[in-house]
């Protein structure tokens, strides 16, 4: 089904709405969930709660994309999770090793000028996505938003580890170098 | 975390970006569908320039599907042997052809097309194969206009899921260019030492019509619809002061969409146009494609009144 038509579905609360959703993106939910959690239960929960926020959401929401509506509000889901795992265990893996990575490319607190919210930070990450080649931006979107394994992007785009790796770290230093050069405090 | 409000914006990033890093795994694979490739392929071909003839109102190969490709096209080649028109068929050279089958599905996975529907390369090397014929054909030109003397081939062919057999979903034209085969043997110098003056390929105006209005149609409904594909009959044709005038029933092909019908997702269907083609002919064979004026019936009963451009009765997106 359409999306344009599973969005009308949600506005007309209609409970085909949900089943709907599921049919076409319990996949992809599943998948960036369980990117994020690395247990399927988990995984499954985070994407059942993604439904019943996409309910709750819609209306008064009309999402442009919802594809991208739904896997944010999974992400989120989960990472909220994650954290609240975190604070309890250690070891989650790969996504706070993505996490960590990340770390590299606050800007020092010297090099900043002002503190901008969160809205406007992603405004900056867009316009440093765009600068970026079409494989690094990629790359860079699966890693950090999708939270993909390193060995899995690689499949993707059938390359080394060791070269998505490198490509990944020339990337966060262009990302720390621009976030400067806007003044951004994080 | 530290990095905790770069995480959150992160998450906040456009959403063409997310979608298009979105993980492979992840995207909805369309199950394989061989009208579907045929009309990527057929697609394909026309941006390359070959003579493609997709249609089931003309002349088809008569095939036997084969576990081996090459069997395949070498059935339908030699069933040509049957045809009234046909006076010699001779197999030369019958080979898969893996740099051109690689390179068509290079062409498929850069493209959208195969982006769109999730098939991979190893996905598509299960599915479809380029097989190079090299054959000698002598035709009745009384009968036909077809390209005789040595032709050169390429067939698409595509492999059923079940059966694991593979059929010629589609092909090229005669790409025998004149330096191409030098040093190869010619059957038809064997046999009177003459290649003849028929190596060019000679298309008829209306394998030049159906050639054209192919192209036309699926630039116009590929956005919308899978599985085109199309046929011509009924085809009458008058030339007058070197133009030609030719009306014809043009059936368009192609796999249904739940936004017409819930029950048709996925199963052919056939849309029919009553159509008027018009153009010039150059040196009496070729059609002035560039002058060419189609136009459909617009009379619901009656004696036909060909006055509605065809441009008119495609999807708004045509006209943009």
């Amino acid at each position: 089904m359409e999306d344009r038509k599973i969005v009308d579905l949600y506005w007309q609360r209609s409970e085909s709405a949900i089943a709907e959703t599921a049919k076409k993106y319990s996949r992809y939910c599943l998948s960036i969930s369980f990117n994020i959690l690395h247990n399927q239960e988990d995984a499954e929960e985070c994407t059942n709660d993604t439904y019943l926020r996409a309910w709750n959401a819609m209306p008064p929401h009309r999402p442009n994309c919802l594809a991208a509506f739904l896997g944010k509000i999974t992400r989120n889901l989960s990472l909220d999770k994650f954290k609240s795992y975190a604070a309890q265990k250690r070891g989650l893996g790969q996504t706070e090793i993505a996490l960590s990575e990340l770390d590299e490319v606050i800007p020092s607190a010297s090099s900043v000028e002002q503190a901008i919210d969160e809205k406007e930070l992603a405004e900056t990450l867009n316009r440093f996505l765009e600068r970026l080649p079409k494989q690094k931006r990629m790359m860079f979107v699966q890693r950090y938003w999708y939270l993909m394994p390193i060995r899995a992007i690689a499949e993707q785009w059938g390359k080394r580890e060791s070269y998505v790796k490198t490509t990944l770290f020339r990337t966060r230093q262009k990302l720390k170098s621009h976030l400067e050069r806007e003044g951004v405090v994080i | 975390m530290k990095n905790e409000r770069l995480l959150a914006s992160i998450g906040n990033i456009a959403d063409q970006h997310i979608l298009e890093a979105q993980p492979k795994a992840t995207r909805g694979i369309t199950p394989f569908k061989p009208a579907v490739l045929a009309a990527a392929i057929a697609a394909f071909a026309l941006l390359c320039g070959f003579t493609v003839y997709v249609m089931t109102g003309g002349d088809l190969w008569i095939q036997k599907p084969s576990s081996d490709p090459a069997e395949t096209v070498r059935s339908a080649i030699e069933n040509q042997a049957g045809k009234d028109y046909a006076i010699r068929i001779a197999v030369e050279r019958i080979e898969i052809d893996e740099a051109e089958t690689a390179r068509v599905v290079e062409r498929f996975i850069s493209g959208t097309i195969a982006e769109r529907r999730g098939w991979s390369e190893a996905y598509l090397a299960e599915h479809f194969i380029v097989v190079k014929a090299i054959y000698y054909a002598e035709y009745d030109r009384a009968q036909t206009t077809r390209s005789d003397g040595k032709i050169v081939q390429y067939f698409y062919l595509t492999r059923d899921i079940d059966s694991g057999k593979w059929t010629i979903v589609d092909n090229s034209g005669n790409v025998h260019g004149p330096d191409e085969l030098a040093g190869d043997s010619n059957p038809q110098a064997d046999i009177n030492g003459d290649t003849g003056p028929e190596n060019s390929e000679v298309i008829s105006v209306q394998e030049q019509i159906i050639s054209y209005l192919s192209e036309l149609f699926t630039q116009a409904y590929v956005p919308y619809y899978d599985g085109l594909r199309y046929g011509i009959t009924g085809y009458e044709e008058t030339i007058l002061d070197g133009e030609c005038t030719a009306t014809f029933l043009w059936t368009m092909y192609f796999l249904g969409k739940a936004w017409d019908l819930p029950s048709d997702e996925g199963v052919e269907q056939e849309a029919n146009f009553f159509l008027q083609a018009t153009a010039p002919l150059i040196n009496g064979m070729e059609l002035d494609v560039s002058t060419m004026m189609v136009l459909a019936d617009a009379s619901a009963v009656g004696p036909a009144n060909y006055s509605t451009p065809i441009e008119e009765i495609f999807p708004d997106q045509v006209s943009k």
